[in-house]
């Protein structure tokens, strides 16, 4: 079969039901595969990546929530693709979720990715293996390599590839899970089940911390491959949509996206990677680093974030410092009393004050968590 | 039983520098030198000053440096070195090995190695430091013999975690006899491998918390920062001023320079006008911030100098 008939006979299915285990913050914010990533959801870098590979229909797999589901995700489609949505009333379990997505179309092999996955692979390359391996299913891993003397393992990436007898295995009722039962019974069944190995991780959302590191590992992927959006313009190492208000003493180091309709006022410091969502408001001598600010945010004069989620209007007040915070939506954080007087500010522009710069590292927020 | 602690100094790829900068012990570690942190965990269960193998290459004046920090310590650099400041200890005795290159998050417990040795004085102990997990989970692909997947392993952090991040430190008989011929272990793996061999019994006995790995920059930049967050934890949330924490004396800093978030400054900093220092960052023992530059979340190691 040509590569043309195969991405043809294939459709990809994107598993999205996640269940907040904790209580932690972090569960507190929207679904996973809703979270802002360098500006849009988690999910749509998972569609992108099945259309640009050449798939036109996408079974989307929810557990909850799916019609807020589809009403975020609308304007995230990408042209040319049909995405269809699959309520999971029951408990399904992966392999559950997926065969019902499937039997709804007539396509022959499926490619599922989880939801809180950014594919970084080659969809060709693992299309083609699957096939040239004669594989029932393929398992997509990356080899983490071992240090101070321990073996490498082999991590899956949470993207498969199934072929559609697989499928007639997983009962129409009750639970049914790709990784717990699925595999193992196709195993035991002498069936082909292969792993195609990956050099590289794709970046994962599991927790607060993958979630800041997957949202810097983008902003920075977006910068240093000139990936601008539409609307943006890259001014040094900062990613400023038109519509944003930016002084011109603002200091930005590292890449940082700024979106439409934030404002940035006089001596604020963003240090990358950051990301500055829409209609959020940073204050005076404001220092916002490896954070992800979101909608509507106000960081008021002389306050501090570093390695920090703000969920959706979030205050913080002035002078207030926060660290290693997850805030989840519209919480005020020491705030004061607001300003009232909104000085008038000058149109974007930005001044990148790097003569000479020790730049901190990943380290301290690019988080192995990312992979 | 007396015990004998001994702290091996390494030079990690990253630290890449000369002088002070070419020695993991040397490196800043929050308000004070790594070197200083260690002796200060070392104290709580021995007052015997601690020997330190130096790291190959080691500067002429390696010495003097670590015994400004820490008067008790006496360093040697080779095996014979070693035998010879070993030479008065008897069977009895205990060696304690730390190797900062494992620092628990929580801190060296090595209280926890003395309470264990005390009740088993033949066997050697291992303080080992999990990996982290990320969630509480990790999963492994499981192969059989032909290559195909046969499952994917599941483990959980609290119940099936098999995964060990290095170790901090070993404490084990003298009279294990491991440094009479001739080696010289250059880690704490090294050394288990050649109990083993000896046929010493060991004992791991696991730290909860994990682990901060200082063989790679990352590592010494989040043990660093836990530190800064820590010292600049009381700051008056409306004097932004006082999230600068100084150590020492002999700090010149230019009134045009900026500085923004936690920064700690060690002893004979100079800052130049108009650099930025964003913190989380620690400026160590006479490093100079050159006019103009920016540091952001960094570690900037002793002496040394960021030019424009």
């Amino acid at each position: 079969m040509s590569p043309r008939n195969r991405l043809d006979s294939t459709a990809g299915i994107v598993l999205v039901g996640t269940h907040p285990w904790t209580r932690t913050a972090f569960d507190r914010l929207p679904p996973r595969p809703l979270l802002p990533v360098a500006h849009r959801p988690l999910l749509s870098y998972s569609l992108s990546w099945l259309r640009d590979a050449g798939v036109h229909h996408v079974g989307v797999c929810a557990n909850r929530e799916t019609q807020a589901l589809e009403a975020r995700l609308h304007r995230h489609v990408p042209h040319g693709l049909r995405v269809t949505y699959h309520e999971d009333a029951m408990p399904r379990g992966a392999a559950g979720a997926v065969r019902d997505a499937a039997l709804t179309g007539d396509a022959s092999v499926f490619v599922v990715t989880d939801g809180t996955v950014v594919p970084s692979v080659d969809f060709a390359e693992i299309l083609a293996a699957h096939h040239s391996d004669g594989a029932a299913l393929t398992v997509v891993s990356h080899l983490e390599p071992g240090r101070h003397g321990k073996p490498a393992v082999q991590v899956p990436t949470g993207i498969y590839v199934f072929n559609r007898d697989v499928l007639e295995r997983v009962p129409e009722r009750g639970f049914c899970d790709i990784k717990e039962n699925l595999i193992p019974q196709l195993h035991r069944a002498k069936q082909r089940v292969r792993a195609f190995t990956v050099d590289q991780p794709s970046p994962r959302v599991l927790d607060a911390a993958s979630y800041r590191a997957v949202n810097e590992w983008m902003v920075e992927h977006l910068v240093t491959t000139r990936t601008i959006p539409n609307g943006y313009i890259l001014s040094g190492s900062a990613l400023i949509h038109r519509d944003a208000m930016v002084d011109r003493d603002v200091t930005f180091v590292g890449p940082v996206i700024v979106a439409p309709g934030a404002e940035i006022r006089s001596g604020a410091v963003i240090v990358g990677p950051s990301s500055i969502g829409r209609d959020a408001m940073i204050g005076s001598g404001v220092l916002v680093s490896r954070s992800a600010v979101w909608r509507r945010c106000v960081m008021h004069e002389k306050s501090v974030a570093d390695r920090c989620v703000l969920a959706d209007g979030t205050v913080v007040g002035p002078a207030h410092r926060l660290f290693c915070s997850v805030v989840p939506a519209a919480r005020q954080e020491g705030v004061a009393p607001r300003e009232t007087a909104v000085p008038q500010h000058a149109p974007v522009e930005i001044l990148r004050r790097m003569r000479s710069l020790v730049f901190g590292t990943p380290a301290m927020s690019r988080y192995p968590a990312a992979q | 039983m007396r015990v004998w602690p001994i702290i091996i100094d390494s030079q990690p790829e990253y630290l890449d520098g000369t002088g002070r900068g070419a020695s993991l012990l040397l490196a800043p570690f929050g308000t004070s030198v790594l070197v200083e942190y260690v002796a200060s965990a070392i104290r709580l269960v021995t007052e015997n000053g601690p020997i330190v193998l130096a790291p190959a290459a080691a500067d002429v004046r390696y010495s003097e440096w670590i015994q400004a920090l820490c008067p008790t310590a006496r360093v040697v650099t080779s095996y014979e070195e070693l035998v010879l400041a070993l030479s008065t200890h008897e069977l009895s005795d205990a060696l304690l090995f730390v190797d900062p290159r494992c620092t628990p998050v929580q801190g060296l417990g090595l209280r926890q190695l003395t309470r264990h040795h005390t009740l088993e004085p033949r066997v050697a102990h291992h303080l080992v430091a999990f990996e982290q997990a990320i969630d509480g989970t990790k999963e492994c692909v499981s192969l059989d013999a032909g290559g195909q997947v046969r499952g994917i392993q599941r483990y959980y952090e609290r119940t099936t975690w098999p995964f060990i991040a290095g170790i901090a430190a070993t404490l084990m008989p003298a009279a294990g006899n491991v440094l009479t011929d001739g080696v010289l272990p250059h880690s704490l793996r090294e050394l288990r491998q050649l109990l083993v061999a000896r046929g010493v019994p060991s004992r791991d006995v696991p730290m909860e918390g994990g682990a901060l790995d200082l063989t790679d920059e990352y590592g010494l930049l989040a043990a660093n920062e836990q530190f800064i967050l820590a010292a600049t934890s009381n700051a008056d949330e409306n004097d932004a001023a006082r999230s600068t924490v100084y150590i020492g004396a002999g700090h010149q800093i230019d009134p045009s320079a900026r500085l923004m978030g936690p920064v700690i400054l060690h002893a004979g900093v100079i800052i130049d006008a108009g650099a930025s220092v964003l913190g989380p960052a620690v400026i160590g023992p006479g490093a100079t911030i050159r006019a103009g530059s920016i540091v952001a979340h960094a570690v900037v190691g002793s002496d040394a100098v960021v030019a424009e």
